[in-house]
């Protein structure tokens, strides 16, 4: 059977069975792959999945109006599978929340239940590393001087529109509250120039550090083609560096920025 | 509108010296609602105390700024002066001109117009003042002591007769501790036993004391007034309230040959047990590691010999929480491990061996009934040679610091020895005499010059074991500037004094500091010597640092002073400086929960009038919280906020340099 063939079936099987109430997939409109709620098995026919398919479905699970459908069966690649898991460790996701249609690489997992994504995650996708021409885009940036990158990422950020799609796209991004929204007092400028653009970037950036599990929505999103997975891939680099852990693995996993422990290093304090 | 009061402090000549007060006043007086500017000599003094209260009522100002020292100096002062006022002590804020200003700068121009921006900056904060008031929390009158050695002992007691009542936990099954292994006392030769037992039997009788024998902490939640402390209860296997320590348990017991913890290992003890006969609780408990019936089913001897029915093979661990409002740590002191000298034998040799040990063979109720005798033939030891600092003032192989008590406890054990053994010789290898204690100077003199003790001082490079059994030492008169051989019977190594083990793991559940060789740390190293950064646990005994037994002594009545100060009110009073959630924007992702270092976030569940969970969300325990800001630094949504440096008045505050 085609995988896609069993993803329908499944997909089909949950909801007659009354497992889950819709099931978040795609569907495909020419070229373009966008979402569909599949609340009736005999609609499941409709789902696809390729490589095409960009946007990170666990988005939906903590939006209020998807909730209300019922529990949800969620379409998810490895990426958007460590982004349920990184829900879970941070209480966005309880056990019984959702179900997972898992599409692996070249491969399909069938249906899981949010405890046993963390398991396959570890067995079968530890290694996930980013594109081998992103690693070449780190290279390059990394071997400029302080300015020259200053100066790239000035040249980038002053593109940003300020449309926030690139939030919009993130399951990490699950604030109801962003802090670019807060008034009392404005720390960030809303206008879409100057500061406020460079503040935007590099907070959304610093938000996701040692949280952004690698699946790319973001930039996808991003109208502009600002180079979003450069500054995520570049911050997760160092996070793996200096805390030896990645996001999404451990559903039990504590804050990275926020944890510590008696033996931490303290060689920062000169 | 804002009437805020600017009140220039010249602080003698500290801040007038390089900062123009009369120009900095002048400047303050422009400032948008500042409607009050002054400049005054000392402003912490009475008459500029008076002029900002009467500046408060007559001009009605809604804040105060005071630009003067530190506010960890003087803040307390101004505050208290606004509120006699009638203002919340709350809406007064201080800019340090001194130590952030004239302390700092030379140039008098720049430093002026630097104290006006530091003005400035307050007087904007001001404006966003809130009232705020202080916090008041219930104090639970019980103290826990942790530790029933001598501090926790004399701790636990003092407490107890200042009317409030203590729970004493003990983790071996009797109190006193290693006061209760010691022959005499230096420096009056007092015999340890007889000052300490009837301290026991009084902590036991005592109608305000709940001894917690063969128990220990467990884990911690909660706060100064109102901690929850678990207690596990170790399964003892004889039911005490049955007991009633007649002995003929042990007596009957097959396995006699476990080293005794009491005796350093010198003598031998059953697996039914009491550590020794004056032990308080009088009571046994089993040794389930060498129980025959524990370990393989067979035996019941005890349960036999027991008249009373009082043994219960299948006693469990018990976990007890306990409500206290105060806890002394007491948990005092192990013997450094000397096996790390292999120059000294490493440990193999019978006939080397530590304080303890030869408290044990001098001690009338120890293995030898008190005559020293070595551990490997039972032979009286004709030379004995005492090795001080082993493992203190070492920091290569041992610790750094001098363990305090070994000069005098050295001399102790020559001068017993010597008493004993008349014809004897007794060797000291030192490296320097420190006898700094009322009577001390004068003890080491005795053993000195009434005892005949030799001191030498050196160290000492090697000790082996002759083929007859002699220990030959090695070592060097640095004095007599010539290398030194003691043909000897016995050595004994005063080894350093390092923490219980364990006693890291205590100190993260109380969340108290310590230091890197594992002693508690005091709050300040002079001024709050009993005190640690956590409040409401004070420190009492050697777990803060090496220390004999009147120290050890004084410092648990401080401790216990501390602690019915802190009983004496029926509720807590604390600043308001606190973290606030605002629960309309926390998404509950609990990252201020990981990274709050008091555990004063907590879960929270707000729920409809049914009593349906419609949000969960992080909720600031007042108690806890100490006002740091480190969960205001991690919230993504910027949804906390700390009482007194607020979002908006930080902002304001940055805004207003711009």
């Amino acid at each position: 059977m085609e995988m896609i063939d069993a993803l329908r079936a499944d997909a089909a099987k949950v909801l007659a069975d009354g497992r889950a109430k819709v099931v978040i997939g795609y569907q495909a409109r020419g070229d373009h792959r966008a979402p569909l709620f599949v609340t009736t098995a005999d609609r499941a026919a409709s789902l696809v999945y390729d490589d095409a398919c960009k946007q990170n479905l666990a988005v939906y699970l903590r939006k209020p109006e998807v909730k209300l459908l019922g529990k949800a069966a969620v379409v998810a690649s490895p990426a958007a599978m460590r982004s349920l898991v990184l829900l879970m460790s941070e209480s966005q996701l309880t056990g019984d929340d959702a179900l997972v249609l898992a599409v692996g690489v070249g491969e399909y997992h069938g249906v899981l239940e949010l405890a046993q994504v963390a398991p396959l995650l570890k067995e079968k996708y530890a290694a996930l590393a980013p594109s081998p021409e992103l690693l070449r885009e780190i290279e390059k940036l990394a071997a400029k001087t302080p300015e020259e990158r200053a100066a790239f990422w000035a040249k980038q950020f002053a593109k940003c529109t300020r449309c926030y799609a690139c939030r919009a796209a993130c399951p990490g991004c699950y604030c109801t509250r962003c802090i670019v929204e807060k008034n009392v007092p404005q720390w960030i400028s809303t206008a879409a120039a100057g500061h406020g653009n460079y503040a935007w970037n590099v907070i959304r950036a610093f938000h996701l550090a040692g949280r952004c599990t690698g699946c790319g929505a973001c930039e996808a999103a991003c109208p502009q083609g600002i180079p979003l997975m450069l500054l995520n891939v570049l911050l997760g680099q160092e996070v793996e560096k200096e805390f030896e852990t990645k996001a999404g693995y451990d559903p039990e996993a504590k804050p990275v920025i926020g944890s510590w422990n008696p033996e931490d290093e303290e060689d920062f304090i000169k | 509108m804002a009437r805020v009061g600017v009140f220039l402090c010249h602080c003698g000549e500290n801040i007038g010296r390089t900062v123009d007060c009369a120009a900095v006043t002048a400047a303050a007086a422009k400032m948008p609602g500042v409607v009050h500017a002054v400049d005054y000599k000392y402003m912490c003094s009475d008459p500029g105390q008076q002029m900002i209260k009467q500046a408060i009522v007559e001009k009605k100002l809604t804040g105060v700024v005071v630009g003067a020292c530190s506010p960890r100096m003087h803040e307390p002062t101004f505050r208290r002066a606004a509120a006699e006022a009638g203002l919340n002590p709350f809406l007064l804020e201080m800019s340090n001109l001194r130590e952030h200003c004239s302390w700092v700068h030379e140039d008098r121009a720049k430093a002026t117009e630097k104290a006006v921006d530091l003005v400035r900056v307050m007087v904007e904060k001001v404006k966003h003042n809130r009232k705020l008031h202080s916090i008041r929390v219930p104090i639970e009158p019980t103290a826990m002591v942790v530790g029933g050695g001598i501090a926790g002992i004399q701790a636990a007691l003092d407490i107890a007769n200042g009317g409030k009542k203590v729970i004493l936990v003990e983790k071996s099954p009797s109190i006193g501790g290693h006061m209760a292994r010691l022959s005499e006392t230096f420096p009056t030769l007092d015999c340890s036993q007889c000052i300490l037992t009837p301290r026991m039997v009084e902590v036991a009788s005592h109608p305000n004391i709940t001894l917690m024998a063969y128990s220990e902490v467990e884990s911690v939640e909660g706060f100064v007034g109102n901690f929850d402390v678990t207690v596990r209860k170790k399964a003892r296997y004889v039911d005490w309230s049955k007991c009633t320590g007649c002995g003929d348990c042990w007596a009957k017991c097959p396995v006699k040959k476990i080293p005794s913890e009491f005796d350093a290992g010198l003598g031998k003890r059953t697996a039914i047990y009491r550590p020794f006969p004056q032990a308080v609780p009088n009571k046994p408990v089993i040794d389930q590691e060498h129980c025959i019936m524990l370990t393989k089913g067979k035996c019941g001897a005890c349960a036999k010999a027991c008249q009373r029915g009082a043994i219960n093979y299948k006693d469990q661990d018990e976990l007890v929480k306990i409500k206290v409002g105060a806890v002394v740590l007491a948990t005092g002191f192990d013997l450094w491990d000397h096996s790390a000298y292999g120059e000294y034998g490493g440990g193999r040799w019978a006939d080397v061996i530590d304080g303890f040990q030869f408290e044990r063979l001098a001690s009338a109720s120890g293995p030898t009934d008190g005559e020293i005798r070595r551990p490997s033939d039972g032979r009286i030891p004709q030379t004995v040679v005492f090795i001080q600092c082993c493992g203190s003032r070492d920091d290569k192989m041992g610790k750094a610091y001098c363990s305090k008590i070994c000069c005098m406890y050295t001399a102790k054990h020559a001068m017993l020895y010597k008493h004993k053994v008349h014809e004897g010789r007794a060797v000291i290898f030192y490296m320097d005499i420190r006898a700094g204690g009322k009577g001390y100077e004068e003890f080491v003199r005795r053993a000195i010059e009434a005892d005949g003790a030799e001191y030498v001082r050196g160290r000492v490079s090697r000790i082996y074991r002759r083929a007859d059994g002699k220990l030959i030492v090695k070592g060097a008169d640095t004095l007599a500037g010539r290398p030194m051989t003691v043909e000897a019977d016995l050595v004994v190594l005063a080894d350093a004094i390092v923490p219980r083990t364990g006693s890291e793991r205590l100190a993260q559940m109380f969340g108290v500091g310590y230091d890197t060789d594992g002693f508690y740390s005091e709050a300040h190293p002079k001024l709050r010597p009993v005190e640690t950064s956590a409040a409401g646990v004070f420190l009492a005994g050697a777990c803060q640092a090496p220390k004999d037994i009147p120290d050890a002594v004084s410092q648990a009545s401080a401790a216990a002073s501390k602690v019915l100060g802190l009983f004496s009110k029926p509720e807590l009073e604390r600043e308001p400086i606190i973290a606030r959630v605002n629960e309309n924007t926390c998404v509950h992702c609990r990252a201020c929960i990981a990274a709050c270092p008091y555990g004063a976030i907590e879960d929270f569940e707000i729920k409809d009038r049914k009593g349906n969970v419609v949000k969960r969300v992080a909720r600031v325990n007042e108690g806890l919280c100490q006002g740091c800001g480190t969960c205001v630094a991690i919230c993504r949504s910027n949804s906390i906020d700390l009482d007194g440096f607020t979002d908006e008045q930080v902002f304001s505050e940055i805004v207003t340099l711009e």
